[in-house]
């Protein structure tokens, strides 16, 4: 099964996730950056959903950080999964090297379980 | 201690005012001491003249050397007194960049005390800059700090819920008697996505924050989906809205997003402010780089002593029944702000025939070679 990493600091929201996606990937749950780097260099997802709003390490910090990288794991994609919505926030994570952003309260979950398996299968 | 300029020139002036006096006197002595020896003497004329001037010649030349010293001197002087410092000054101040905080650099301990004053002074200036500076970056980030906050907490409990009714509707033992209110439930939810999405997006406007995405426009075919997303609402106050479309119209350049939302907030307040069997009618012309839109009503009209407000914010007229007319007071403003962000501009007039309204405003026209931002933007 193809391991994926969420990084979503909210209880509520990850548990909503987490029943979607059981099942079909190995899902890992980060719930802060420092977590997510962790977890990278620990599980190497196939795919990071990656939220923004994140204690200690932000996530534009963590996407700045694996593309930054020299290894393989330096092109996992990942796709926004955020409720910062402003063109100015889309602009910098596209820079930064996102494959993708949603903003969560404007997709549904079916709509989240579309592009992961886009990305992964 | 510092030289002072001041100081140094009265001093120079003094010396060369001296040297000059003492030369003059001890030339007039000898020149006397001379001509009494040759009156004595008793010779012709043309040897006095001789000797007079043999006199003036000497006089002068040792006159032009003491000159011809003395500008030197100034010229030295002024070079590493004034110059050279004024120099380093200028070279400092292009070179600095503001926002490292690096120390100002102190003058020369050999530069006078002017050069020195200007030093500190425009240190102390660099330092204001420095603060001022900083202060509007802080509340630049303040600003977009609040937005995203604001954006955070809004829609992160809405998405709890959203995704919380979907798997509700989707919950095979949901009693079908139940599926339609939680349906309408997801919907509400839905629609207050939206508005929170305008809100936050407004927010970025007013601020000047918000990242316009330009990029080549059809007006008309913006116009008629504003218009059928009114249609209801049209329909319900009895008032046709129509589109004259133009004979030939160049793209323009816009956000359409936001332009869309201006025509929307336009064509509302038309509809809401014309009465039952009247019309709104919407039609373009353009004119070299800007093309100009029009929407003209055959409603109440704006009178007089709303004209100058009408753009302020919150403000509605009071010809608006507060039921009927439940508008937030902020669209005209925000619309205002919008088309000014795109170089343009909305304004009114009331029409010719006495009958209502026409709002109207002009964007510019896409050039084949156009990026996404508007210059200067």
């Amino acid at each position: 099964m193809n391991t994926i990493l969420i990084v979503e600091d909210d209880p509520v929201l990850k548990n909503l996730l987490g029943t979607t996606f059981s099942g079909r990937y190995e899902t890992i749950y980060a719930s802060d950056g420092n977590q997510a780097l962790e977890y990278i260099d620990k599980h190497q997802p196939k795919l990071i959903l990656l939220d923004l709003m994140l204690p200690n390490t932000g996530g534009f910090e963590v996407l700045e950080k694996l593309r930054a990288r020299t290894d393989a794991l330096k092109d996992t994609p990942v796709v926004i999964v955020s409720n910062l919505g402003q063109n100015e926030d889309k602009e910098r994570a596209m820079q930064l090297g996102a494959n993708d952003y949603m903003v969560k309260a404007e997709v549904s979950i079916e709509e989240i379980e579309e592009k992961v398996k886009k990305f992964v299968g | 201690m510092r030289l002072s300029i001041r100081m140094l020139t009265f001093l120079m002036a003094l010396l060369a005012f001296t040297a000059l006096s003492s030369f003059v006197f001890f030339l007039f002595m000898r020149a006397d001491e001379t001509l009494s020896a040759l009156f004595m003497q008793d010779l012709p004329l043309s040897a006095i003249q001789e000797e007079i001037m043999s006199i003036i010649l000497v006089g002068g030349g040792m006159l032009v050397v003491f000159l011809f010293v003395l500008l030197i001197t100034l010229l030295l002087l002024s070079d590493i007194l004034v110059v050279r410092p004024l120099k380093r000054l200028t070279h400092i101040v292009s070179s600095l960049d503001i926002d490292t905080p690096t120390s100002f650099p102190a003058p020369h301990g050999s530069s006078p005390e002017e050069v020195a004053v200007m030093f500190r002074a425009i240190e102390d200036m660099v330092s204001r800059i420095r603060q001022s500076h900083s202060k509007d970056a802080e509340l630049s980030r303040t600003k977009s700090d609040f937005i995203s906050t604001a954006a955070h907490q809004l829609r992160t409990p809405l998405t709890g819920i959203r995704w919380a009714i979907e798997a509700l509707e989707k919950d095979p033992a949901l009693p079908s008697d139940k599926k339609p209110m939680v349906k309408d439930a997801l919907e509400k939810i839905k629609q207050l996505v939206a508005v929170v999405k305008t809100l936050l997006d407004v927010s970025a406007i007013e601020s000047g924050k918000y990242h316009y995405q330009f990029a080549p426009t059809n007006l008309l075919d913006l116009a008629r989906s504003v218009v059928q997303g009114l249609e209801v609402s049209a329909k319900n106050r009895n008032v046709l809205v129509a589109i004259e479309p133009p004979e030939d119209m160049p793209l323009v350049l816009a956000d359409t997003e936001r332009v869309r939302w201006v025509m929307e907030n336009v064509v509302e307040n038309a509809i809401r402010y014309t009465p039952a069997q009247g019309s709104v009618t919407i039609s373009f012309s353009s004119a070299g780089e800007r093309v100009f839109v029009y929407v003209r009503d055959t409603g109440i009209g704006i009178p007089p002593q709303d004209k100058v407000n009408i753009f302020e914010r919150f403000y509605r007229g009071k010809t608006a029944s507060v039921k009927e007319n439940e508008g937030s007071g902020l669209g005209l403003y925000i619309a205002r702000n919008v088309i000014r962000d795109h170089k343009g501009e909305l304004s009114f007039k009331n029409n010719d025939d006495g009958i209502g309204t026409t709002f109207f405003f002009s964007l510019p026209v896409a050039t084949s070679n156009e990026r996404d931002t508007l210059e200067g933007i």
